[in-house]
């Protein structure tokens, strides 16, 4: 059969309704079974090789999309739908492309008996506002202050990517780092958890510190390696000797004259210093057990670097712009820009500051701070990939908490809400439509399944028989999920497993949508020349 | 000449490497700069002083200043990662020369459709012992799907860079480097400023405008045609849309580098090999070799020692701008010769489309030329070793060519008696002179002459890009370039502000002759 399109642009490469809709059918569950295996905790993990044999490990849904080489239009289009979940919420990637695929999987179904498209998308649609219903009669209400609470959805999140034992330890540090950061009534900023990480040690040696690490250290060998009492002088102030504009040159008429000049520009950045000294000396005296500690944005030249040492001050130079804005919120004080502001209302503190050195690499620990609003998860690892693989979930660790304050409620996780939403769909709503769309609505109570059964086969379980038990426990009016360890099912509130409802509303809006146009695209045309080199 | 420098010796100069074709020009430059350095007598009788380029780091192995990015996939290993499996290819001159000199080519001609070059620059990059400054130096941008993004537009880094994580990645590479530097005195950034790399490469100018220094210089070396990579480009581009892009790419790139950095010095054409413009594609790694040589030379005033130097990065900045900024694009040419070859013969050759390669051109309005170890030939005899003898060697070249005058305009030299002492791995310059090809067998060194200069060629393709971005542009007649530049966020606005700029500078290097007035 010739295509119309064909009349139009002879060069068009086409594609009819029945192959589109199962070329797009089967990208989805290509993509689908890519990714079922790394879904929950008991998922397996994956190993990208690059086209030079460079290796990742991972088993994060969004890492994977970002990193594997999609061609397939299709599958393209659906990873990109994840990645945007995971940009929106940090989580549930995995599931999106889950769902997506399995909406496919069930239509395909409906399809191949001759149902049109557009009967099954309104069954879609109906089933997808249903859901979205369900969703505020089950989620449960939480306290933001319940530390335990929290932790549970940290944990649910962090025990997906890491093993048990770090993922508990990292439970606490994230749920710490957050609850450190939190300023009430103001909106949550995790920028203000500085993630640093170190080569050295293992993944378990990973902790919250109560204060900030900074990655670099004093660049005079004469400063003081450990300081105890220390005001922090954060600043950006330059300390160094900079020759000015380029058009703005010295005019001048002997090396004599010259030289005078020179010495004029560094006379005003060394007053700069003086200023700085002046202050440490008000407010440290001849206290020596005091110290003073600058911590500057701009550069500090080797002969700023001497006078400050002459003077016993630690100096840091090119700190990070964000660092400036933490450790205004760690040590308090503010950030000084010129040395006119500077006052002794203006300097921070902290118990200790002091100097980490690995290697090539030099760290400073300012610790014991006044208000600590801000705070650094120190990583620890032995190798690159540790560390990779700790810092992707820490991001995602991070994300749920702020999720679950910002929601002010939680999901309960395990597959439980899947199920419990199937059993809804099954029961309740397909009685109240009418007609064909009903199958739409069926398929989209089916598709849901896919998350419980992959949770189960993923274990090494039998997802039928973990499905079946599950179902009979959803009748009966109890919302179990599917533990994972035993292979029976648990209440999740118990276990303590819950997911964000963010995620799983987005999930919800969002597979359907795709699900919808890939379903109702009747032809795909290709036309235009490829222009890559052949 | 005046010079303030820092008062513990000559200042730092960063290096920044964006994108393949930077990062392969990157690596032959490290090449070259650690056989120099590896060369030093114990004495240090050398003539430059290498720390401007090299920092020194605790064991005390000298380590290159540099910060290398480039797309995952692109290297030998992602995420810029030092990890075991790196570390089992060390890096050794023999494992390379060997590797090289046998199979090199055909693997990296690449023999699968539209692969185009295939060789991974961190291959024969020195990357010190056992290859660990590897995570130190070498930053991979990750999420792009290699091979199935386009990346060729300068528009197409806009997406990359904007993920918070990239960036800030990216910016604290450069403040490590630059909190290294006692007395900091510029930067050098390679980039293929065509690509979306070029984009990269504007916002990093912006940060370290913002954050690291209002007022040092920033030299910007535009990679492009053969010295570039070839990136994935969008499927189903016709030829006039390529001709717009193209277009709109170079006033972009022209736009935003030109304006904020001192220099901007565009390398887009060279003599081609026998095999024409496409066989100069799958020979990055040998064209690279010879942009090396250039970009060493950019460095060069500054880091001759006492007596030689010729000031600072901002000295050398000056003289090849000495009228001041606003558009800082440069020209650039140069000849490499191999050492000991009795044929020898300098023989400048353009490395800008417009650049007049011949030693006398009319409407010059600063050159700046280095020479690295070149013969004074005649009965003098031995190497031009100080300002003084380039100077007359120059016009000894002039007046025995026949070539009349030296068309009036500041001019300065900087002279090295030593020439590139070549790591054993170095590409052969067979590209450049076609008759000497020769396989070159262990070390050789090369001598070479390169000019950096103002010219008024340069001047009159700034006008026709304006003239074509115009006409292109500012009212696009295709729907299609027009939805490409809204993908972009190139509104009209953006678009006019583009125009306007791109005409200031057009006017400004009309008036910017330095003897004006003696031509009348």
């Amino acid at each position: 059969m010739a295509a119309a399109v064909k009349q139009v642009n002879a060069h068009a490469e086409t594609m009819g309704s029945q192959a589109a809709l199962f070329m797009n059918i089967n990208a989805a569950k290509g993509l689908l079974e890519v990714m079922r295996t790394n879904l929950g905790p008991r998922g397996t993990i994956k190993m990208l090789v690059g086209g030079a044999g460079d290796i990742k490990l991972t088993k994060d849904g969004n890492v994977l999309l970002r990193e594997m080489q999609i061609q397939n239009p299709t599958a393209v289009m659906i990873a990109r739908t994840a990645v945007a979940q995971d940009d929106i919420t940090g989580d549930g990637t995995t599931t999106t492309v889950l769902m997506i695929g399995e909406l496919l999987k069930q239509a395909e179904k409906y399809l191949n008996e001759g149902l049109h498209p557009r009967v099954l998308v309104e069954g879609f649609e109906i089933a997808k506002k249903a859901a979205l219903a369900y969703i505020d009669t089950v989620k449960k209400p939480i306290d933001s202050s319940d530390r335990e609470q929290l932790r549970c959805v940290a944990y649910t999140s962090l025990r997906t990517k890491l093993q048990e034992q770090i993922a508990n330890q990292l439970t606490d540090n994230v749920t710490d780092a957050v609850l450190t950061i939190r300023v009430p009534n103001e909106p949550l900023d995790l920028h203000m958890v500085e993630i640093m990480h170190m080569k050295h040690k293992m993944a378990t040696d990973t902790r919250l510190v109560n204060g900030l690490v900074l990655d670099h250290g004093a660049r005079h060998p004469d400063m003081k390696k450990y300081n105890e009492n220390c005001f922090i002088l954060t600043c950006n102030i330059s300390l160094e000797y900079e020759k000015s504009e380029v058009n703005s040159g010295f005019f001048y008429s002997s090396a004599d004259q010259r030289e005078k000049m020179v010495a004029a520009e560094r006379m005003y950045t060394d007053e700069r210093v003086h200023k700085i000294i002046d202050l440490k000396n008000k407010v440290c005296g001849d206290d020596p057990n005091k110290s003073f500690v600058v911590i500057n944005q701009k550069g500090i030249d080797p002969l700023s670097l001497d006078l400050l040492v002459q003077n016993g001050i630690v100096g840091l130079r090119r700190a990070k712009k964000r660092n400036m804005e933490r450790l205004i919120l760690a040590c308090g004080g503010v950030a000084v820009n010129s040395v006119e502001e500077l006052t002794p209302e203006s300097l921070g503190y902290a118990d200790k500051v002091y100097e980490h050195v690995i290697g090539e690499d030099k760290y400073t620990f300012v610790e014991g701070v006044k208000n600590p609003h801000s705070c650094t998860l120190l990583i620890k690892g032995p190798h690159d990939h540790t560390i990779a693989q700790v810092k992707e979930a820490i991001r995602d660790g991070l994300r749920a908490i702020k999720n679950t304050l910002d929601d002010g409620h939680v999901i309960p996780g395990a597959g439980a809400f899947e199920v419990g939403l199937h059993t809804h769909l099954k029961n309740e709503v397909v009685k109240t439509v009418e007609g064909r769309a009903r199958l739409g609505v069926e398929a989209f109570a089916e598709a849901l399944l896919i998350v419980p059964k992959t949770l189960a086969s993923n274990s090494g379980n039998d997802p039928q028989e973990a499905l079946i038990s599950l179902q009979n426990e959803h009748e009966k009016g109890s919302m179990l999920g599917f533990d994972v360890e035993t292979g029976e099912p648990t209440d999740p509130t118990l276990s303590g497993i819950y997911d964000n409802l963010i995620v799983k509303k987005q999930i919800i809006q969002s597979s359907p949508i795709v699900a919808s146009q890939l379903l109702l695209v009747d032809e795909v045309i290709r036309a235009g020349r490829n222009m890559r080199p052949r | 000449m005046a010079s303030v420098k820092g008062e513990g010796g000559a200042g730092e100069v960063v290096t920044l490497q964006l994108g393949g074709g930077a990062n392969h020009v990157g690596s032959h430059l490290w090449n070259l700069v650690l056989e120099e350095e590896a060369h030093r007598s114990p004495g240090g009788a050398t003539s430059q002083d290498l720390s401007v380029l090299l920092a020194e780091t605790k064991t005390g192995e000298r380590q290159p200043r540099t910060a290398c990015f480039d797309l995952s996939g692109t290297v030998g290993t992602s995420y810029g990662s030092g990890s075991e499996e790196s570390a089992a290819e060390t890096w050794s001159t023999d494992r390379l020369s060997v590797s090289l000199a046998e199979g090199g080519h055909g693997r990296w001609t690449g023999d699968e459709a539209g692969a185009g070059y295939r060789g991974y620059w961190d291959e024969y990059m020195n990357l010190g012992h056992q290859g660990r400054w590897r995570s130190q130096l070498i930053t991979c941008f990750p999420g792009t799907w290699h091979g199935v993004n386009a990346f060729d537009c300068y528009g197409d880094g806009i997406e990359l860079f904007s993920r918070q994580d990239v960036r800030e990645g990216a910016f604290d590479r450069v403040r490590h480097l630059v909190e290294r530097c006692d007395y900091l005195q510029g930067f050098q950034i390679l980039a293929d400023d065509l690509s979306g790399f070029g984009h990269i490469c504007s916002e990093m100018i912006l940060h370290i405008r913002d954050e690291v220094t209002q007022s040092r210089p920033l030299a910007v070396v535009g990679l492009r045609g053969p010295f570039a990579q070839d990136y994935t480009v969008q499927s189903n581009r016709s030829e006039t849309k390529q001709a717009a892009l193209d277009c709109i790419n170079r006033a972009w790139a022209t736009y935003r580098l030109s304006e904020a950095s001192d220099a901007h010095i565009v390398l887009d054409n060279c003599w081609f090999p026998p095999g024409g413009e496409s066989q100069a594609r799958t020979e990055l790694y040998e064209t690279s070799a010879l942009a090396a040589c250039l970009v060493d030379s950019l460095t060069l005033g500054c880091r001759l020692f006492d007596s030689a130097s010729l000031g600072s990065l901002r000295d050398i900045m000056t003289r090849l701008n000495p009228r001041g900024k606003k558009c800082a694009l440069a020209a650039c040419a140069y000849g490499v010769v191999k050492q000991g070859d009795p044929e020898a013969e300098v023989v400048l050759r353009s490395a800008t489309r417009v650049c007049p390669a011949s030693k006398l051109d009319k409407g010059t309005q600063s050159e700046y030329y280095v020479l690295r170890g070149l013969q004074k030939g005649g009965e003098a005899g031995g190497t031009i070793s100080t300002e003084r003898e380039a100077q007359d060697w120059f016009v000894s070249q002039w007046m025995e060519g026949g070539g009349g005058q030296m068309g009036p305009c500041p001019r300065s030299f900087a002279s090295c008696g030593t020439p590139h002492l070549v790591p054993a791995h170095y590409p052969s310059t067979k590209i450049l002179s076609p008759s000497a090809r020769a396989p070159v067998q262990g070390g050789f060194s090369l001598a070479s002459m390169v000019r950096f200069s103002k010219c008024d060629a340069l001047g009159n393709e700034l006008a026709s890009l304006c003239e074509n971005f115009k006409r292109v542009c500012v009212k696009p007649g295709s729907p299609s370039v027009f939805s490409v530049l809204e993908g972009w966020d190139l509104g009209a606005e953006d678009r006019l502000e583009m125009m306007e700029t791109l005409e200031t500078m057009r006017s400004e290097w009309a008036g910017g002759n330095f003897f004006d007035d003696d031509d009348d």
